[in-house]
């Protein structure tokens, strides 16, 4: 039998309750997929951070000294290899500053303008899927030899010079003259790992401090090879740790890793420097979120399904007499019910997303705008791309069918254990 | 040669308060290609004995054997794949789907034979619906025909899946004379020409003496 012509005609049939399962759906499905795209942001893989899933970062590193608490802080440029380097299963490494602090640009006869720097290595191209549009990115033999190069992205090219094809021509950073060597395409400031206005060589040496072995402006990321357990390298991380406290216990020095290297998630989420991110916590008060929020619709739907069925009892018998076995009777009900979920979820999507882009400065912020004076909070709105992944729809399409066997389970079930005489008889 | 026996078939429906006898100590048999109808005044026992036959309702106690096969120990899928191949319904208020159309109301018991492609399904219902007269009517709905149009697609839909045997259940019982005429006409086609079994219950004399045979109810006994 046809279901899609079928529920069409249905629908027709019972406008009010079909507009009412479908607005129960949608609510339902808004309510949840509002927090997973939101959190999903921190994950999503759109380019340049396509290998999201395999890159971790090293944030810093909190110190006890005498049990007197330090802040987290980046690494010195040498202590953060003992940490970090040949460790099983990475694929490549990346020094870089991870800090946000503008940095004035001008071009001769121009007043500067602020703009948001990273500072990498060359492995950092390699990393990140970036759109070339003109160009090349700096090699590691000019981050070594400390070069003046810079490559931008194609907003601040346009702001300074007015063009994109600028390879070649020399812009100001904080009064010293870099070249220009790349341009790329705009990074969308939800990019944690990548986003910056232009990006220089990052000289680690010239950020540690001289009376500190283990401190610095030294943050690192890390590129796992495919298939690399996350969990093994951080053990591994930790096991390095522990070997450093046991050698630097005598000296009253404790070193604390906050469970790093972080995962985008964790990355992503809200906490303190000097804390860790308990994701367990967050995954079960998440997790006890979205059941809260699709069983009590699904309860409501449950009854109007049953109130749907009622007006349909006598069709049930004759499907019965006719031939219907009761499993059937039971995918039929199901299958309906699911093309309903399924129009209500899209819909509730859609609207999760529009709440989403409407509502973003309740879930997105970062610093520094090409628009803004330094450090000025903008708000972000996620690109398309980001909330309408794959990953997306296939969790609103999970959440659907949770929904749907939540509501017609025992609709469904019930309708099919009614003899047939009693059900032709319409009772 | 019987095609349908019941041998002490009892009936009762009950309630915490009451117990109702529905039907009492039946033995019947019918045979194959017989026209039977079965007459009685309201409430005693015939739409009840039409669905013990018909196998949507099983007897409190006693045998039913259709076609020479016992059904009492037939399980619930065996008894919805027997409906589906021997039996056809036609219920006096038609009872077609609303949500369908001509067509696909018709085709519903082949929608639950397992082995018929959209292709051959189509074509029996074309043909069907031609034998009936209905064959413009295919993509109507239920609600865009008249009564008498209505039965023939409850009886195109009885018999598309090519049953020994078809229930009718008042059938003219919602009709004006006419269109009640018609479908007795066409109800004794399926029998003489197709060599189906028909078994009717009916309130109608004048329809029930054109039949081979006339069961008569009373009280739940069969009195004649």
């Amino acid at each position: 039998m046809n279901y899609f012509k079928q529920i069409y005609y249905e629908m027709k049939h019972q406008k009010m309750m079909t507009w009412v399962s479908i607005s129960g759906t949608a609510l339902a499905i808004f309510l949840v997929m509002s927090f997973i795209v939101a959190d999903q942001i921190n994950t999503v893989e759109v380019a340049p951070e396509t290998n999201r899933s395999r890159i971790l970062l090293g944030k810093g590193i909190h110190i006890k000294m005498d049990s007197q608490d330090g802040s987290t802080m980046g690494w010195n440029s040498d202590f953060i290899k003992k940490i970090y380097e040949g460790l099983e299963g990475v694929e490549l490494i990346s020094y870089i500053r991870d800090g946000n602090s503008n940095n004035t640009l001008s071009v001769p006869g121009q007043e500067g303008m602020t703009f948001l720097p990273k500072r990498i290595d060359a492995n950092f191209w390699k990393m990140y899927d970036f759109k070339f549009i003109d160009g090349r990115p700096f090699n590691q033999g000019e981050v070594d030899s400390n070069a003046k190069v810079i490559v931008l992205t194609r907003s601040a090219a346009r702001k300074l010079f007015g063009e994109e094809n600028v390879t070649g021509r020399t812009v100001e950073v904080n009064m010293v003259d870099y070249q220009v060597v790349g341009v790329v395409d705009d990074v969308h400031p939800l990019m944690n790992g990548t986003f910056a206005h232009f990006y220089v060589p990052f000289h680690g040496a010239d950020y540690d401090r001289n009376d500190d072995p283990f401190c610095g402006g030294t943050n690192v990321r890390l590129l796992l090879k495919e298939g690399t357990d996350i969990a093994s390298v951080k053990k591994e991380v930790e096991q390095r740790y522990q070997r450093l406290n046991g050698e630097k216990a005598k000296e009253g020095i404790e070193f604390i890793y906050h469970d790093q290297p972080y995962t985008s998630q964790e990355e992503g989420m809200s906490f303190g420097s000097n804390n860790s991110p308990n994701m367990k916590t967050h995954n079960t008060v998440q997790w006890v979120v979205y059941a809260i929020l699709i069983l009590l619709p699904a309860i409501n739907l449950s009854s109007m399904t049953r109130g749907r069925l009622r007006h349909r009892v006598a069709e049930i018998g004759v499907r019965r007499a006719f031939g219907a076995k009761r499993r059937s009777i039971v995918w039929q009900l199901f299958g309906e019910n699911f093309i309903i979920t399924i129009i209500g979820g899209v819909i509730g999507l859609v609207l999760s997303a529009a709440f989403i882009m409407l509502a973003s400065h309740l879930f997105f912020k970062y610093y520094g705008g090409l628009e803004a004076s330094s450090l000025d909070l903008i708000y972000a709105r996620p690109s398309f791309e980001m909330m309408f992944s794959w990953i997306n729809f296939f969790i609103c399409l999970g959440f659907c069918l949770v929904l749907n066997i939540l509501s017609a389970t025992v609709p469904a079930w019930k309708a099919s254990r009614v003899e047939p005489a009693i059900a032709l008889s319409g009772r | 040669m019987a095609i349908i026996t019941l041998k002490d078939v009892n009936k009762v429906y009950r309630t915490k308060e009451i117990e109702t006898l529905a039907l009492e100590n039946v033995n019947l048999e019918i045979g194959k290609g017989e026209f039977v109808s079965i007459m009685g005044p309201s409430g005693c026992g015939k739409s009840t004995l039409l669905n013990i036959i018909g196998l949507l309702d099983v007897p409190t106690s006693g045998v039913v054997d259709l076609m020479n096969e016992p059904t009492e120990r037939m399980s619930d899928s065996r008894l919805s794949e027997f409906r589906n191949r021997n039996i056809g319904f036609v219920f006096q208020s038609f009872h077609l789907i609303p949500s369908l159309n001509v067509a696909d109301n018709v085709a519903l018991p082949l929608a639950y034979r397992n082995g018929i492609s959209a292709k051959e399904r189509h074509e029996k219902v074309e043909a069907v619906l031609t034998r009936l007269g209905l064959s413009h009517r295919m993509r109507h709905f239920p609600g865009q025909l008249s009564g008498g149009q209505c039965q023939r697609v409850a009886i195109a839909r009885a018999i598309i899946g090519d049953p020994q045997i078809v229930l009718a259940d008042e059938p003219t019982g919602n009709l004006d004379s006419k269109m009640g005429q018609e479908v007795m006409e066409i109800l004794h086609q399926l029998n003489k020409e197709d060599g189906r079994t028909i078994v009717m219950v009916t309130h109608n004399e004048s329809q029930a003496r054109m039949t081979d045979r006339i069961i008569r109810f009373f009280d739940g006994r069969q009195v004649e």
